[in-house]
């Protein structure tokens, strides 16, 4: 590295934040979790309360948390599925752009460009 | 080749990860100092710093090890700075011609240097800027560097030998040839 | 150079179209081409791929907004693109069985430019009624060979301004020599 390269790496050394920054940021992912948790907490208390109220529709219940948890796993499979396709097609119409603006400056720094119009 | 993709959508066995407050005290400093070189404003950088890593824990069921994380919060932290600066229509090129002039005390103490530096670096365009800072903060090759930016090599090579050339002018052009200070600063001797 | 764009997209919009076959197909070799380069990148993105990913674009992220407006009617997206460590890895004769399939009413080529360097840069349009059907780039230097296909209603024009997506701010003004080294992380 040059000497100049040396400088700017001294000028660009980490630094650290404040002192409380890990607390504020784990008092931030709870407040988020709480919210939610709160939510869960009502949806399971109402099914308790369903369940020991009409202990008859056990059976009928359990099919349902069956097919709920079977759901539960194909809707994190498609996300997967999902959340990759979105990168794929990032990319992809990122190159698409890269390379028509190429052509583009293509056409201009070759002086006498061979735009062909039909 | 890429994989097909019934074979990506199998989720990988993740190697056993570092608790999450562990991880963000690894790299708070890397993810800060990403943002406060790229911005230049303090509570700016933290907040952004502190959205990160809560973005991190959402898509904490991805990590795939160590080495991933710290790839995800670089890209994720540069991807965000530069938005957040779109986002303010920051331009601070013309901050360069507005810095004030070095007095001579802080010539010899060099250290002005480093500052100065700092900030014209801010000054670049936000893709130059951030090639620069992930090369010379973050001490990242140019494959990681295109990797993290969704740049080609080439074009971070290219914009990296820019950018340097465009510090120096202007450092040199302010405080004299930064090799002569960097001696200089060293001997104690005033240029 | 926009003008011209516009002007050649303009005029083929204007031409008579006769119908031909739709399906554009990469030519079996370039297979053979992925196995002989150092980096190669692969997108096949079918019209239900598209819609999928579509939905994971964020609606907070202008400019995946943007995306997600560009592709709202495509049919597909597919890109190859291949980097060699060698000149003579791939010839245009590769290439020439995908030009093949461009010959006809339907494409038209808007943008040919080839330099003494030997880098290489088309662009076609297809042509659906009065609208653009599709996009076909093909860009190749002595160590690159990229092709892009976009199948279905395409701006070139938002599409070329894309690279400010993802917070990565676009190329205008910056010469660049092209060396893709992309690998995607699976």
């Amino acid at each position: 590295m040059s000497p100049f390269e040396e400088e700017l790496r001294r000028a660009l050394k980490r630094e650290e934040p404040g002192e409380d920054f890990t607390a504020k940021v784990l008092a931030k992912i709870a407040q988020e979790n709480g919210s939610i948790k709160v939510e869960r907490r009502n949806i399971l208390a109402h099914l308790r309360s369903l369940v020991l109220g009409q202990w008859q529709f056990a059976p009928a219940l359990l099919f349902l948390f069956v097919v709920v948890s079977v759901f539960g796993y194909r809707q994190h499979q498609q996300t997967l599925r999902g959340e990759a396709a979105k990168e794929k097609l990032l990319s992809a119409m990122h190159i698409a752009g890269a390379e028509l603006r190429e052509a583009q400056s293509r056409v201009r720094r070759i002086q006498s460009p061979e735009v062909v119009v039909q | 080749m890429l994989a097909s993709f019934d074979t990506y959508a199998t989720a990988e066995t993740a190697e056993s990860l570092p608790p999450f407050a562990e991880v963000i005290e690894t790299h708070k400093g890397m993810v800060y100092s990403i943002a406060w070189h790229f911005l230049r404003d303090r509570p700016a950088a933290e907040e952004l710093a502190q959205e990160v890593f809560l973005q991190l824990h959402r898509s904490w069921s991805s990590m795939k090890s160590a080495d991933h994380i710290v790839f995800w919060l670089r890209k994720v932290a540069s991807h965000r700075a530069i938005d957040h600066a779109r986002r303010l229509k920051r331009r601070p090129e013309t901050s360069l011609e507005e810095a004030a002039e070095p007095t001579t005390l802080e010539r010899v103490h060099d250290t002005f240097l480093s500052t100065y530096l700092a900030r014209i670096v801010a000054s670049l365009p936000e893709k130059q800027r951030m090639v620069v800072i992930l090369r010379y903060q973050e001490e990242m090759e140019v494959e990681e560097i295109s990797k993290a930016l969704n740049l080609k090599a080439a074009t971070v090579k290219t914009l990296l030998a820019r950018a340097i050339d465009l510090l120096r002018t202007k450092a040199e052009r302010r405080l004299g040839r930064v090799e002569d200070r960097s001696q200089a600063a060293r001997a104690g001797t005033e240029l | 150079m926009k003008r011209a764009l516009c002007a050649a997209i303009f005029s083929i919009l204007t031409l008579p179209c006769w119908g031909a076959p739709d399906e554009i197909k990469f030519p079996i070799n370039f297979e053979k081409l992925a196995e002989r380069a150092k980096e190669s990148v692969d997108v096949t993105l079918d019209a239900s791929m598209l819609r999928l990913a579509s939905g994971f674009l964020s609606h907070d992220d202008p400019d995946e907004q943007k995306v997600k407006k560009l592709v709202a009617k495509l049919k597909g997206v597919y890109v190859r693109s291949f980097e060699f460590d060698k000149d003579g890895q791939y010839s245009m004769t590769d290439v020439e069985a995908l030009r093949a399939q461009l010959k006809g009413p339907v494409w038209s080529r808007i943008v040919g430019a080839r330099s003494a360097k030997g880098e290489v840069s088309d662009v076609y349009l297809k042509k659906e009624g009065d609208a653009i059907g599709g996009l076909i780039v093909i860009a190749a230097e002595p160590r690159e060979l990229t092709i892009v296909h976009i199948d279905g209603p395409i701006n070139p024009e938002e599409l070329s301004e894309l690279g400010g997506h993802m917070g990565i701010p676009s190329l205008d003004g910056i010469s660049k020599s092209r060396s893709t080294k992309r690998k995607e992380e699976d």
